[in-house]
């Protein structure tokens, strides 16, 4: 369960966030809607501590988010980035398997290969994928990647910030079908 | 004291202030960072590829530079030695000009040019494309992951880069000296090893180290600290290597005083 309390942040002036009071329970799925800068991904970042609130108290299952181990804490949540936010040094199959490839998720490179392999196929994307690199793939196609990598280390909970943004109708309608199954698959 | 008095004080005021915390949060990036030079997790992959980077590949041009500056110092000396009738002094001088100064300061503005430019590029981009938050949010630190292994490289590929300056400078020197100048070979080489001292060549090495240390470091933390859109990118690149060169100059001044006017 997420709870947000009272949740102000601002960027100069601009005052993004007033008051936020919201919960989510667990295995809820909740859509947030609005207009351009209006502080939907900030507030997906406040959780993840990449964006720090300027008063007010997130929880998770009633654990202050500033007082949790963050190695273990991020383990939890999976996030599929706006623009994507694949790693442009490294082949697809990398970026999938990231998390497989380091910290307390460690598994041997064929096993984190062969799950990252895997995942792609579970988003529609052929093995041969694997091998290449971000940016010879199309805005739909890293949309996926970054979707397979959002759920390689099977997290309890995702965020999807704008997951269609910048495709056309036809792939975001793939997109949304891809979260829905996704998010029906684990629960 | 007039208004205008008072908005150029006030000036100047906010000027020394930003200019101040500016230089805080810089120490305090670089003691964020040394500080994990000892922590786990260590990114070995992520360490050997940026030595390759900032080391390996920076080899042709530090050579090349060193090479024809070596080489015109040794025209420069004899010249300006011919006038006071000591056109003898050709190696000793190469010898302790590339060794002492200019072999460091070269490597230094060439890790500025090639290295902090591109490390501050990439990690501004990876910055605006949301790369870095991606990295948080795959419970890897960027300090870790991204600024220790770079700055460790910088710290030892500095000195071998300046060894390596150094040797070839002076080899562009010996190259100038015995095939245009007259000088006998052996005569050179004998009075190059013997006038240098090791304290020479440990301030080299010394300031190799640093050189690529604030080079790195600089690369680093106008990388992570970009503004938005390709304009950010620009804007942190350019500043970096502004920052890296002058820092690197400065630092070498106070390295130098501290090594041979102590």
């Amino acid at each position: 369960m997420i709870t947000f309390e009272n949740i102000h942040k601002s960027f100069g002036s601009n005052h993004v966030l007033r008051g936020v009071n919201l919960t989510v329970e667990r295995g809820e799925s909740m859509v947030i809607i609005g207009g351009s800068g209006t502080g939907k991904s900030v507030l997906i970042k406040t959780v993840l501590g990449l964006v720090e609130p300027d008063s007010g108290r997130i929880l998770v299952d009633g654990q202050d988010v500033t007082q949790v181990k963050r190695d273990a804490f991020l383990s939890r949540f999976g996030m599929l980035f706006q623009g994507g936010a694949l790693f442009d040094s490294m082949p697809v199959w990398q970026n999938v398997a990231f998390r497989l490839q380091r910290g307390a998720l460690k598994r041997p490179l064929a096993e984190a290969r062969e799950i990252a392999i895997e995942k792609l196929r579970r988003v529609g994307l052929a093995p041969d994928v694997a091998d290449r690199f971000p940016a010879e793939l199309s805005g739909g196609m890293q949309k996926r990647v970054s979707l397979a990598r959002a759920i390689a280390a099977e997290p309890e909970i995702i965020f999807f910030d704008e997951p269609t943004t910048g495709l056309d109708p036809i792939m975001s309608g793939v997109i949304n079908e891809l979260i829905r199954e996704i998010v029906v698959e684990m629960g | 004291m007039s208004a205008q008095m008072i908005l150029i004080v006030r000036a100047l005021g906010r000027l020394c202030i930003d200019a101040i915390s500016a230089l805080g949060r810089l120490v305090l990036f670089a003691l964020a960072t040394l500080s994990h030079v000892f922590r786990p997790p260590f990114y070995l992959r992520e360490f050997f590829t940026a030595l390759l980077n900032v080391g390996y590949l920076s080899l042709p041009v530090v050579g090349l530079t060193a090479l024809f500056t070596g080489a015109a110092l040794a025209l420069q000396i004899y010249s300006g030695g011919s006038r006071f009738n000591a056109p003898e002094v050709v190696p000793q001088i190469v010898a302790i000009g590339m060794v002492r100064e200019l072999g460091p300061v070269l490597v230094g503005l060439m890790i500025a040019a090639r290295v902090t430019s591109s490390i501050a590029a990439e990690m501004a981009t990876m910055k605006v494309t949301e790369q870095i938050d991606a990295l948080v949010t795959l419970s890897t630190a960027p300090m870790k992951y991204l600024v220790m292994p770079r700055v460790l490289a910088g710290l030892m590929a500095g000195p071998i880069l300046v060894a390596v300056a150094d040797s070839i400078g002076i080899f562009g020197g010996f190259i100038v000296a015995t095939q245009t100048l007259g000088f006998n070979p052996a005569t050179y080489i004998l009075n190059t090893m013997n006038f240098l001292t090791s304290a020479d060549i440990l301030s080299s090495m010394a300031k190799g180290m640093a050189f690529g240390f604030i080079a790195t470091l600089m690369g680093c933390y106008y990388g992570l600290n970009s503004g938005r859109g390709a304009q950010g990118v620009g804007a942190a690149t350019k500043a970096s290597v502004q920052a890296a060169a002058v820092l690197i100059l400065a630092a070498n001044f106070l390295l130098t005083a501290v090594f041979f006017t102590a």
